[in-house]
């Protein structure tokens, strides 16, 4: 899964203290929960019967969920700033002076079944950085980062994902 | 298990409600998803659906060719155009290996594809365990 990693001598030099090393772990403000799963089963309009079951909905949750849990709410009353999800992809954003980005491509694998009542806790990791290169979009580079997901309370690894990001200047923008 | 080698083509035309949804139910507040003027300068054509709701998606769209009790292990997917709204897309997918695991159990990878205007915007492949 980790075809996309490389030695730090090839990083550029503001993101090689962070290079290859678990960053910002951060645990779940919410718990898994039935009625995030039908709510996101209806956007996608997954007809799964587990997802919509009358009364033990949720029992079973979508794959496609395992990075959503760690994601805060936009706004919260108790806190006076709103924390960021992927916030090692946000340090790498503004290290290398790159306003935009998109995210190519993501690769997930599943190994523990995720259940209502989960906090779950993640870790990121900076595992590759590419040259700079232009596209449509604007100059820039791409970069990987892995994210590991646990059941916190029960302490078992639920699945990781490798996501490929394209951090760029949009042309015309200095 | 027994499913068809290759899905039939599911039609779905994108509106922005898909893609603010897709976003908010996913908890993605990035504002290429839902706030257009910030796509635009992103060098967008509009917002785009994201990452999570696409995956969700094309799980769904495999899922309804298999068994309930099929499990989705792994997926890799790629996003070669943004999904915008109004885009009209087909979602297909097919069978492209058969396998067994080191549990003895039946896998599947599977390609699938979103296309819009007859060109591949996204392109994934899941393996899927047969239980």
């Amino acid at each position: 899964m980790n075809d996309r990693s490389q030695r730090a001598s090839e990083v550029p030099e503001e993101l090689r203290d962070i290079f290859e090393r678990p960053m910002f772990p951060e645990l779940s403000e919410d718990v898994i929960e039935a009625g995030a799963v039908r709510l996101f089963a209806s956007v996608v309009q997954d007809s799964h019967p587990d997802y919509w079951a009358e009364g033990r909905g949720g029992q079973r949750i979508p794959p496609a969920m395992l990075s959503v849990w760690n994601r805060p709410v936009a706004w919260n009353p108790n806190r006076l700033h709103s924390p960021q999800a992927m916030r090692l992809h946000f340090l790498v954003k503004e290290r290398l002076a790159l306003p935009k980005a998109v995210v190519v491509d993501s690769e997930t694998e599943i190994v523990g079944e995720m259940a209502c009542g989960d906090h779950v806790r993640s870790t990121q990791i900076l595992q590759a950085v590419g040259p700079i290169r232009s596209n449509r979009l604007g100059t820039g580079r791409n970069w990987t980062i892995r994210v590991e997901y646990w059941a916190d309370q029960r302490d078992i690894l639920l699945g990781t994902e490798v996501m490929g990001f394209y951090g760029y200047a949009p042309k015309g923008c200095n | 298990m027994s499913i068809p080698e290759i899905f039939p083509i599911e039609r779905r035309v994108i509106q922005a409600f898909d893609i603010v949804m897709g976003a908010a139910a996913s908890r993605d507040w990035q504002p290429q998803h839902h706030d257009h003027q910030h796509a635009l300068a992103m060098n967008l054509p509009g917002i785009i659906m994201n990452t999570t709701t696409q995956v969700g998606m094309l799980h769904g769209y495999a899922l309804r060719w298999a068994e309930a009790s099929a499990r989705i292990r792994k997926w890799k997917i790629t996003m070669k155009q943004p999904i915008c709204a109004g885009d009209a897309i087909e979602m297909r997918g097919q069978v492209r290996e058969r396998m067994t695991n080191a549990d003895g159990e039946e896998m599947l990878l599977i390609a699938l594809e979103i296309s819009k205007n007859d060109i591949a915007a996204t392109t994934a492949q899941i393996w899927m365990q047969c239980i």
